[in-house]
């Protein structure tokens, strides 16, 4: 319609500002979820909620460092064979080559200090953590969070 | 009776009209070279950012993860390298014909420059020798382009040209000086001897000096008697070792030098050769026309350098023209002329856009620039006939502050500053319709980056409102050979990251390397607040804006 009014009237279209310096730029929910999170520090309270649930991205922490693993949805989100580890720490259980629950803390435990792992499990926690390094951004580091880790 | 006949009319017409608007719209949705979606998502952003900075952007054809353009990717054996020079060269010269390089009018075929090109590259270094070479005579001339072109053949064997914006007033590191004119010679008052060799490049500007000078040559002397010369041929070493030689030193007006690559031409070749979309690549009949005017000619002349080499490397021709003012850009410029380079504030394009117009024309340009907002390209409001060849034109425009990005120092923004002068999106618009063409507004920062940092998406004709336009000049995605991120200045606290707005900083392959000490430290220093390094390098006093379709906007 604004084509012929401009045929008829003079004038040209006008797109959308992407801006946002003439503040008619629309700031949808859409476009807030695509921000880019700021890397820093997580507690396993502030992980938790990107589990590709209740946060579109998916992080999961491996012996201390947070990965954005949103690009492997098909394995770690919802209905992905690896989707208990979404929003964890995921070491013990890509050690010991468990899905299991039990094999994740909570938020509010304190967390896993790895320290009962054997040699073996260890060593396939490094590859694993190689694996991550070269396939997703790291993001961070997960730390206890005070009063409620430690 | 005449009741009916009313409701007829008056259902003719409500029919006539819903017709047309339909079909406008169905005609406008289906001819649309972008669709608005692709237009909105034109760079592919890091999922994350750091404090105080931005995500990183990277044009949407080099996905995160993926290598930057890094150059031709060429085979040796199994593995694939970047390529250099040499391999660009005898590619050209292998495709060379009936193709040419026209300067000042004057067409000089490849087997004539590559000639000459070999000649000087033996005269000016023997056998196992290496010395620098100092080109003051202007690269837009033949001389000078010429000794451009046998610089960069003889810095795979140890030469380095070192394109000077004036003549040395003290003594420096060069064993050969190329000079303009007697005239020049002449006001050296003696400095000659400081060199094994001074070319003087045009012998008939000024009186030659009584004295015998055993030291200096004209350029007629230098070149007599070559016959053209078809063949070059080139054999890369097999560690790779010439793509990372410097290909040349640039000084700036402010006296600094920056260093480039091989592997920064070969990547900023590659990356323009890839800003071409499907169907729209370039070819043997695309003929490349750089406009050199009095005002615009103090540019870094090494940035027509990717472009003209990427032309020839197609069979394709160029023209480096020198217009006299008063000329109308159909009448200065080559009728197979398909590409054009044009500084952004051209007083050529100017004229063009300040004429008056005919009622037929004006017509034709009102409805071009509709269709042109719409998203539908259109060649029906073409001013001239004589270009209708004319497929893109490419307006260069540096960034706002030249000088702090070479010198590396910012102190505040001045209230008193001019805002930078760029043209409208309405107005490239305008551009577009009259000259029938598409227009990519590239962003350079000479003497630093080889070759555009940013540019417009190739059909990418979309207006914005007035209060965009008058606060910040649009380009686009960053270049495939380069990523950037915008990051917090402490002197300049308006700018908000989280706003994506902040001080420009690039990562990549196609930027010199500061060849004096004092500014690699500053260079470090400056980025090793943000991300402690990693190879950043600061565009200081650049400051932009990331929009929402990943474009770059650079604040005026």
């Amino acid at each position: 319609m604004s084509f012929v009014k401009n045929l008829l009237f003079g004038g040209v279209k006008t797109s959308e500002d992407p801006t946002g310096v003439s503040g008619d730029a629309k700031d949808s929910q859409q476009t807030e979820n695509k921000e880019p999170i700021v890397e820093g520090q997580f507690y396993p309270r502030t992980l938790y909620k990107f589990n590709g649930h209740d946060d579109e991205k998916i992080f999961l922490a491996i012996k201390g460092k947070v990965f954005d693993c949103t690009q492997g949805r098909q394995f770690y989100g919802p209905s992905g064979p690896y989707s208990n580890f979404a929003g964890h720490d995921a070491s013990r259980g890509l050690a010991t080559n468990s899905f299991e629950l039990d094999t994740l803390k909570h938020w509010n435990q304190p967390m896993d200090d790895l320290s009962d792992l054997q040699k073996a499990d260890l060593e396939a926690l490094n590859g694993w953590l190689e694996h991550f390094e070269k396939k997703y951004p790291c993001i961070g580091v997960l730390v206890p969070e005070p009063g409620v880790n430690v | 009776m005449l009741y009916l006949d009313l409701k007829v009319v008056f259902t003719v017409v409500a029919l006539l009209i819903a017709t047309a608007i339909i079909a406008c719209k169905v005609i406008v949705e289906t001819k649309r070279d972008l669709h608005p979606i692709a237009l909105g998502e034109q760079a592919n952003v890091g999922p994350t950012r750091k404090e105080n900075e931005t995500a990183i952007y990277r044009n949407f054809t080099v996905p995160p993860g993926f290598p930057l353009t890094t150059g031709m990717g060429l085979s040796m054996g199994y593995r694939l390298r970047n390529g250099n020079f040499g391999d660009i060269w005898s590619s050209i010269m292998s495709l060379s014909n009936e193709n040419y390089v026209e300067i000042d009018n004057q067409k000089h075929s490849l087997g004539e420059l590559n000639a000459i090109a070999k000649h000087l590259c033996h005269t000016l270094m023997p056998e196992n020798e290496t010395g620098r070479l100092g080109i003051s005579s202007s690269v837009y001339k033949y001389p000078g382009f010429a000794l451009t072109i046998a610089g960069f053949m003889g810095s795979l064997r140890g030469l380095v040209p070192v394109i000077l914006h004036s003549v040395p007033r003290s003594k420096q590191n060069l064993d050969a000086l190329a000079i303009e004119s007697w005239d020049t010679f002449h006001q050296m008052n003696g400095s000659h001897e400081w060199y094994k060799m001074v070319i003087v490049c045009n012998s008939t500007k000024g009186q030659r000096p009584n004295a015998q000078l055993n030291n200096v040559v004209t350029w007629e002397e230098l070149i007599s008697e070559l016959e053209e010369d078809q063949q070059f041929e080139y054999a890369p070493p097999k560690d790779n070792s010439h793509d990372s030689k410097v290909i040349f030193l640039s000084s700036s007006p402010y006296g600094f030098y920056s260093s480039f690559t091989h592997m920064a031409l070969v990547s900023s070749i590659a990356a323009y050769i890839k800003s071409f979309p499907m169907d729209n690549e370039l070819s043997g009949k695309d003929h490349l026309s750089i406009v050199v005017e009095e005002k615009t000619d103090s540019y870094d002349p090494t940035q027509i350098m990717p472009k003209l080499l990427a032309t020839l490397l197609h069979g394709g021709s160029a023209s480096i023209l020198s217009p006299p003012s008063g000329q109308q850009l159909d009448q200065c410029m080559n009728k197979s002329t398909t590409l054009l380079q044009i500084a952004q504030n051209s007083p050529l394009l100017d004229s063009l856009l300040d004429q008056s117009w005919n009622l037929p024309q004006r017509l034709k340009l009102a409805w071009a620039s509709n269709l042109l907002s719409e998203g539908v390209f259109t060649s029906s409001a073409l001013a001239w006939p004589s270009l209708k060849n004319l497929r893109c034109v490419y307006l260069a425009d540096q960034v706002k502050d030249v000088k702090s990005v070479i010198t590396m120092h910012f102190t505040t923004i001045n209230s008193d500053h001019a805002p930078k002068k760029s043209r409208s999106t309405e107005t490239l618009n305008r551009m577009r319709a009259l000259l029938g063409s598409r227009v990519v507004v590239e962003l350079y920062s000479p003497y630093v980056v080889l070759g555009p940092i940013a540019s417009t998406n190739f059909f990418d004709y979309r207006v914005f409102p007035s209060q965009v336009d008058s606060k910040l000049t649009k380009y686009g995605p960053i270049c495939t050979s380069l990523e950037a991120k915008l990051v917090k200045a402490e002197n300049s606290p308006q700018y908000l990251v989280t706003d994506r707005q902040g001080m420009l900083c690039i990562r990549g392959f196609t930027i010199g390397r500061p060849v004096e000490e004092h500014r690699q430290k500053t260079a470090f220093e400056i980025v090793e607040k943000f991300d402690g390094g990693e190879g950043w390098m600061p565009m200081v006093g650049v400051f932009c804006l990331w929009g929402k379709d990943g474009c770059l906007y650079e604040f005026k």
